[in-house]
């Protein structure tokens, strides 16, 4: 038998077993990569010493790892359990401990702590840490301070967050008038709305503007009807019992659907609330 | 002074003949380009992340040139026996190794003025990309970065040529150089948690007495990454520069006379 022959069945056979066992390898592969999908976290600390001069990327990939979570579980809402939101909060400290000047895991937590994962002490203690860092950016007091006002019910906290934000280079000129609605705790949906007016107009990324656009026409639904019962109130003497009330007084027309897809109702203090609490339903 | 001069010389074009340069070029210009796609991950700090990537590959591509290249520039000599050719002119020993000095510094800077011209073509692009009025970004702040990771390189460089001064094989002295890369990035952050005590650990007083003696003995090369100023756009603490250059100079000018000593008073078999 040559020479040439036998190197060419080799080459044939270590050719065609890789092609056959490839399969079967990325099954293997999947498997395991689907057990250290999150994977586990590090101390801060641990990191910093093994990326020697590498911190501020190693910041930016573990960054692009979060975005693959938020791609893969957020997105569908599928099911981010608070394990799940728990280890987003953890990674996202990471990074900011490795780049605490990063923008970017800032937005991140600020989008998805808050509205999604109801982690908003959580929430807060990142901001911080983008507050202290970037001392010239006025995005982030301005975040805290809509959500003491708005998840917290912190108004007077709030609004201090709103006047910090204003004193930054380039802030919202709306921000002391704001600052004041909040003092005076006043007009609660129309205070939202202008806030999230404001962070729909800021926000590049095309999915998230969705997200909060979503939000928006709720809350001016709520607004909406909000308005509704004040006149009802005023016309008849008496807060409605239900929103079917306004309707059969032909104060609306119809009771708008929920773009969460709960329905609206009267809650027991008066205040028009969802069945959905503003959440997104698993799809 | 000539004699060093046009060893240099010498040595700087032998360094830029030598492939393993172009490979290492090669490298760099690959991973500036995927700056550019990688940069699309991003939502907003796109131009950070088009700093940060395009300062590692100088700092990397740089440390793969220093220790693989520089390395061989002198150990090759007595690795293969061509330093009797050097050493029976007339031209001491000390001047040997600052001529091998100058001529690996000059390498370095050559390479990293060519890598730090090109690697701004991507952090220009992501910067037309996308307008972040949040993000703070200064070219003067990015090209100092550079300057400081060209005297890293020369720092390690001076290492490079003091273990290569007493150790009988260049695979020693490579592996002896990248052992103190190692840990003069990482000596910093390691007293730093022996100075806060992080983590609550409890640390002997022994064990703090040798990382002290670590931190001071070996170079501390967080002084040159400013990569994190760089990216942010964040100002330098005033006589910064100044100050880092002039750990620079002792420190690698300890580091080459005391290689000159131990050469001279070297026998070779």
């Amino acid at each position: 038998m040559n020479h040439r022959f036998i190197t060419i069945a080799l080459l044939a056979f270590f050719l065609l077993g890789y092609l056959s066992v490839l399969p079967f390898y990325e099954a293997s592969r999947k498997a395991i990569k689907k057990e250290e999908v999150k994977g586990i976290t590090l101390p801060p600390a641990i990191i910093k010493l093994f990326a020697l001069e590498y911190r501020s990327i190693a910041a930016d990939f573990l960054f692009v790892r979060l975005s693959q979570f938020y791609g893969g579980k957020v997105e569908t809402i599928e099911k981010a359990t608070k394990d799940d939101w728990q280890w987003l909060h953890r990674n996202l400290d990471l990074v900011t401990e490795l780049d605490p000047y990063f923008q970017d895991p800032y937005f991140m937590a600020n989008g998805f702590l808050t509205w999604d994962a109801g982690m908003y002490e959580e929430a807060e203690m990142l901001l911080q840490k983008a507050v202290k860092a970037r001392t010239w950016d006025w995005t982030f007091p301005f975040f805290i301070g809509f959500n003491r006002f708005f998840f917290m019910g912190d108004n007077k906290g709030g609004a201090d967050y709103l006047l910090m934000a204003y004193e930054r280079p380039g802030a919202w000129n709306l921000l002391p008038s704001l600052a004041a609605r909040l003092y005076y705790e006043d007009k609660k949906t129309e205070t939202a709305i202008s806030f999230l007016e404001k962070i729909w107009e800021r926000e590049s990324d095309v999915n998230i503007k969705k997200y909060y656009r979503v939000r928006l026409d709720a809350l001016n639904k709520i607004l909406f009807l909000e308005k509704a019962v004040d006149f009802y109130t005023e016309k008849i003497g008496l807060p409605p019992a239900s929103l079917k009330a306004l309707v059969d007084s032909k104060i609306i027309r119809g009771i708008p659907p929920d773009p969460y897809g709960g329905m609206f109702y009267i809650d027991k203090e008066g205040k028009v609330k969802s069945t959905s609490k503003l959440a997104r339903k698993p799809k | 002074m000539r004699g060093i001069l046009s060893l240099a010389y010498i040595t700087f074009i032998e360094g830029i003949r030598s492939r393993a340069l172009f490979g290492i070029f090669i490298m760099a210009l690959l991973m500036f380009a995927v700056t550019v796609t990688l940069t699309n991950l991003f939502m907003r700090d796109i131009v950070k992340v088009a700093a940060d990537l395009s300062l590692a590959t100088i700092s990397f591509s740089g440390l793969l040139m220093v220790i693989f290249i520089g390395n061989s520039l002198l150990s090759k000599d007595i690795d293969k026996r061509t330093i009797y050719m050097v050493i029976s002119r007339p031209l001491s020993r000390t001047q040997y190794i600052w001529g091998k000095f100058a001529g690996i510094v000059m390498l370095v800077i050559a390479a990293v003025v060519f890598l730090g011209l090109i690697s701004s073509l991507p952090v220009y692009f992501a910067g037309l990309t996308y307008e972040n009025p949040e993000a703070i970004f200064k070219w003067t702040i990015y090209f100092s970065a550079i300057a400081l990771i060209a005297m890293k390189l020369a720092l390690i460089a001076s290492v490079t040529i003091f273990f290569s001064s007493f150790t009988s094989t260049s695979f020693i002295s490579l592996m002896l150089t990248i052992a103190t890369y190692i840990i003069g990035a990482s000596t910093e952050t390691v007293k730093g948690f022996l100075d806060s005590r992080a983590g609550g650990v409890d640390i002997s007083p022994l064990m703090g007495f040798v990382i002290k003696c670590v931190y001071y003995l070996f170079p501390n090369l967080a002084t040159f990454d400013i990569k994190l100023q760089a990216s942010h756009g964040l100002l330098l603490p005033e006589g910064y520069f100044i100050w880092a250059l002039v750990y620079w100079f002792f420190y690698a000018g300890i580091l080459v006379s005391a290689a000159s000593l131990i050469m001279e008073r070297r026998e070779f078999p």
